[in-house]
């Protein structure tokens, strides 16, 4: 069985995987944990007025990147400390998370996709993040929304 | 841990009931399958020439037995693959949205199983309306199973 664990080192991203990383698990499992971020593409693309911003959105991007792999190698730590019979491989994207989980989930053959309910980037009170909500009606496979 | 499996014996429910029929759980996990059946309420309570009562209090009884059936199919498919779940059912009359989402705090679920959609869809849709209404107000985590 395949299993893709999207993750945004957010709070309830660690919830996520602190409940996933607990559960009984059938022999034989993949997990890949895929953590998308998003470049500052469009605003880099025209040119910078001031000639400085291109090297600012340049570091913006760096860090966001480095954010992204903490957050996957975080979670492949703590996965597999807990459950050493998991096969678990890492995967930083960068583009829109709705898009990159959902192509990475199919690129891989994932039959179930693990998302939480919210990323980092939600008002509390929203039930259902955008991301979450995407990839529930648009996945091909099972899709399971970690609430806390 | 306490999972509320939803079924109507369609094809994507008999799906979520293989998928969870298959995987390991945790010592004492319960399972309540509960399936829900909607009765035409606006059209009974208006039967111009009183045999439409009837041809109702019929259709009723084949609903709830329809009902039944899907969940007691589900039990035994479940207790078949995995013996060790603690299994109950049920069968409820209502909206099956706010059914699942009723019985699911009621029985303090962890988890909501549902299929991605139910004997009613239209397979083009991405995702029922059940699916989509139980993912968005439920307060426990939830898995929409794809077949």
């Amino acid at each position: 069985m395949k299993i893709l664990l999207a993750t945004d080192g957010s709070a309830h991203s660690k919830i996520v995987l602190a409940s996933f990383a607990g559960r009984p698990f059938p022999p034989n499992i993949e997990v890949l944990i895929v953590s998308a971020f998003e470049g500052a593409a469009l605003i880099m693309s025209a040119p910078a007025p001031m000639g400085g911003l291109a090297g600012y959105y340049e570091e913006a991007d760096a860090i966001s990147r480095q954010l992204a792999e903490d957050a996957v190698k975080d979670a492949a730590k703590f996965l597999g400390e807990k459950n050493s019979s998991l096969s678990v491989t890492i995967a930083v994207i960068k583009g829109s998370p709705k898009s990159v989980i959902l192509e990475e989930a199919e690129k891989f053959g994932a039959d179930l996709i693990v998302v939480g309910s919210h990323g980092g980037g939600a008002v509390e009170r929203f039930l259902l993040g955008s991301v979450s909500q995407a990839v529930a009606l648009h996945a091909k496979c099972s899709v399971e929304i970690v609430r806390n | 841990m306490k999972i509320l499996l939803a079924t109507d014996g369609s094809v994507h429910s008999k799906a979520a009931v293989e998928e969870v029929a298959s995987r390991p759980f945790p010592s004492n996990t319960k399972v309540l399958i509960v399936s829900v059946y909607e009765r035409p309420r606006l059209i009974t309570t208006m039967a111009p020439m009183g045999v439409l009562h009837e041809y109702n209090a019929e259709a009723d009884q084949y609903a709830l037995k329809a009902a039944v059936d899907a969940t007691e199919n589900a039990a035994k498919i479940l207790h078949e693959k995995n013996p060790t779940l603690t299994i109950t059912t049920a069968a409820f009359e209502g909206t099956p949205k706010s059914v699942i989402l009723k019985e699911a705090e009621t029985f303090g679920a962890d988890l909501i199983v549902v299929g991605s959609q139910g004997g009613g869809a239209v397979e083009r849709f991405l995702l029922g309306s059940v699916s989509q209404a139980v993912a968005l107000h439920a307060k426990c985590s939830v898995e929409i199973v794809r077949k």
